[in-house]
């Protein structure tokens, strides 16, 4: 069953409880879930709906109580840790609120950083097509605290589009910007990911940014509530 | 037997054969090594005694026909033992001329068991091959029949963990996706427009309707003169409304079948909006709505200028259209970093917060525009989206803390 490695993203009656008791959270509930290839998905919930949890375990970021996620047809949690980790390193691309940037490394660098993990070689043309597309090129030396909001989230959106992943899981990615920067960010990751044939998750609780969407998936309490 | 096979075993022939010439030589080596130690020891005993000189060389030259007097064999070989068992004597005395055969059939038999296990581990790994080939076949059939998403996983199908198989079964996994990526595309076209011939024969209906109604009514003999001239008139808007609807339908369907092509190119931005404005300016002014543009210096924007001023024609016309007399709507445009940022805000009725997702869908239209009885299909909105969608843009839009709506239009300020 969901063996269709044509079907993209499949969530199979997903569980995952946090504590025990009367201080037991449903964060994620039997929800089940099938994600559009080439499609933009918006997750919408209010806060502590579970939606972050839900998608740290679409990214096999973290291993769920019960239930599958499949990508292209494989059964992620069926794999070993470091096979998980290597699978999610060339499928799937992450896009944090908080950015996550290495403070350490400048921008060129923290964009190539995952290419360095995953032991590919890297193309100088590729990073450079990507540093272009998303507006970067003349900041490529500059460390991390020398930019502003929406040039750190657009650091941390080419990183994600480095390596070319299927899938590009987003959370709340606008969510520390403001509202003028939070349309340049998503028009130009929505642009992005249209050109190269991507599929988009993201989690947020902006409304604007759930229209552009092509599809909604509301979450409440852990269960999808509405398609 | 294939001619590969036998290939094979021609190789594995060679091999053996380089083996046994090589462990040859190093027998013969050996050997000749011996044979130097052992003259190295007759010339010393020689030396020591002179008087055993000829039985010695009887000895080197007749090894067979050593006199040892009444010493049998069997009492020799203990008496070496003996000899060993003093001196320590090493290796039971190495007889070379038989250990030189022993060695010898050993060489051989390892030589030909390393061959003959050679050959069986390249025996499997031929038979593994074998095996992916079949499972590759396997899959290719089932594309023949239509079936794409059914590759196998690499571990349970295929033999042998290696790079060049992996790389085989990963392309021909991604030419699965790819496969199913297009029939779903073709069939989701199909669907499309299917559901496009209803939906319009669906919107085409209702205005058919009242103006068959309205013209009935005007032939209609019972009627007065000057009813009938207003039953004229009924039809006449009739008439234009749907003028209005199928023009736009046109357009919407031509869209949809990718028959209009959009064609962004660096244009002023200025006169795309000028000529927007322009187009809606004598409705606005019958309501005396206001339209303001706040534009601090013109830019040379990326976009397809004719698609592009629909676009806001189509939003203009919704803020005209859902605004009360006197009020004003205002164009604002910004410079982003790659991006520029159009807003369209108006004083009207604006959008539920329920409906601000669902207004984009094909022949939608809000609660609250139903209510007023404008006229309108649900498309302009729709086709809004489209157009800029296929240009790189976006389009979004808010309720306004007071009453009214903001419309948040994304265009790439250049080519990318």
């Amino acid at each position: 069953m969901n063996k269709d490695s044509s079907k993209i993203l499949v969530v199979e009656d997903l569980v995952k409880y946090y504590g025990a008791g009367e201080n037991l959270v449903r964060a994620v509930d039997h929800t089940n879930l099938e994600i559009e290839r080439g499609k933009f998905t918006a997750v919408v919930g209010r806060s502590g709906s579970g939606k972050s949890t839900l998608l740290h375990l679409i990214g096999g970021l973290d291993r769920p109580d019960e239930g599958k996620v499949w990508i292209e047809g494989k059964d992620i949690f069926a794999l070993k840790d470091e096979r998980l980790a290597e699978f999610r390193r060339k499928k799937i691309g992450f896009v944090f609120q908080d950015f996550n940037l290495i403070p350490s490394l400048n921008v060129w660098e923290n964009i190539v950083l995952p290419l360095g993990l995953g032991g590919r070689k890297v193309k100088r043309e590729d990073v450079e097509e990507v540093l272009e597309k998303i507006g970067l090129m003349d900041k490529k030396e500059t460390m991390p605290n020398a930019l502003s909001g929406g040039q750190k989230q657009r650091t941390a959106i080419a990183r994600a589009l480095v390596t070319r992943p299927a899938i590009i899981l987003a959370d709340e990615p606008t969510g520390n910007l403001d509202s003028q920067t939070e349309l340049e960010v998503m028009s130009l990751l929505k642009s992005c990911v249209a050109d190269m044939g991507q599929t988009l998750v993201m989690i947020t609780h902006d409304e604007m940014i759930a229209q552009m969407a092509d599809r909604m998936v509301e979450i409440e309490d852990g269960k999808v509530v509405n398609y | 037997m294939d001619r590969d096979r036998r290939q094979k075993i021609k190789k594995y022939f060679i091999v053996y054969l380089v083996f046994f010439v090589l462990f040859s030589v190093f027998l013969f080596v050996l050997g000749k090594y011996q044979i130097s130690k052992e003259r190295q020891k007759m010339f010393v005993l020689m030396n020591e005694h002179p008087e055993l000189e000829a039985e010695m060389i009887a000895m080197w030259e007749k090894p067979d026909s050593w006199n040892f007097g009444d010493i049998r064999f069997t009492e020799m070989e203990k008496m070496i033992e003996v000899l060993e068992d003093q001196y320590g004597y090493g290796a039971k005395g190495i007889d070379l001329e038989r250990s030189w055969w022993v060695f010898w059939g050993i060489g051989i038999l390892a030589g030909a068991l390393l061959t003959a296990a050679m050959a069986g581990i390249n025996d499997k790994k031929h038979r593994d091959s074998r095996e992916n080939l079949k499972a590759l076949y396997e899959s290719l059939e089932q594309f023949r029949k239509g079936e794409f998403g059914e590759i196998p996983d690499y571990e349970t199908v295929y033999r042998e963990d290696s790079e060049s198989w992996m790389k085989v079964w990963e392309s021909l996994r991604e030419l699965g996706v790819y496969f199913a990526e297009r029939k779903r595309i073709l069939m989701e076209e199909e669907n499309s427009i299917k559901a496009l011939i209803t939906d319009i024969s669906h919107q085409l209906k209702t205005p058919l309707a009242s103006l068959r109604m309205s013209h009935e009514m005007m032939t209609d003999t019972h009627f007065t003169e000057e009813e009938r001239r207003e039953f004229q008139d009924q039809e006449e808007k009739e008439i234009e409304k749907l003028e209005t609807l199928l023009k736009e339908l046109v357009n919407l369907s031509r869209m949809e079948a990718h028959m209009i092509q959009i064609r962004p190119s660096s244009a002023s931005l200025k006169k795309t909006i000028a000529g927007a404005v322009s187009q809606i300016y004598l409705k606005a002014r019958n309501k005396e709505i206001e339209i303001q543009v706040e534009m601090e210096e013109d830019l040379e924007v990326c976009h397809d200028v004719k698609w592009t001023e629909e676009v806001f024609v189509n939003i203009l016309d919704n803020s005209v259209k859902y605004s009360g007399e006197h009020t004003t709507v205002t164009v604002r445009v910004k410079r982003l970093v790659r991006n520029v940022l159009i807003e369209v805000e108006d004083e009207g009725i604006g959008i539920e917060k329920e409906e601000l997702s669902r207004i984009y869908h094909r022949f939608y239209r809000g609660e609250a525009a139903r209510r007023m009885e404008e006229e309108g299909a649900g498309v302009g909105l729709y086709l809004a989206r489209l157009i800029l969608e296929r240009q790189g843009g976006t389009i979004s839009a808010k309720q306004k803390q007071q009453k009214g709506t903001v419309f948040r239009v994304t265009l790439p300020a250049a080519i990318s």
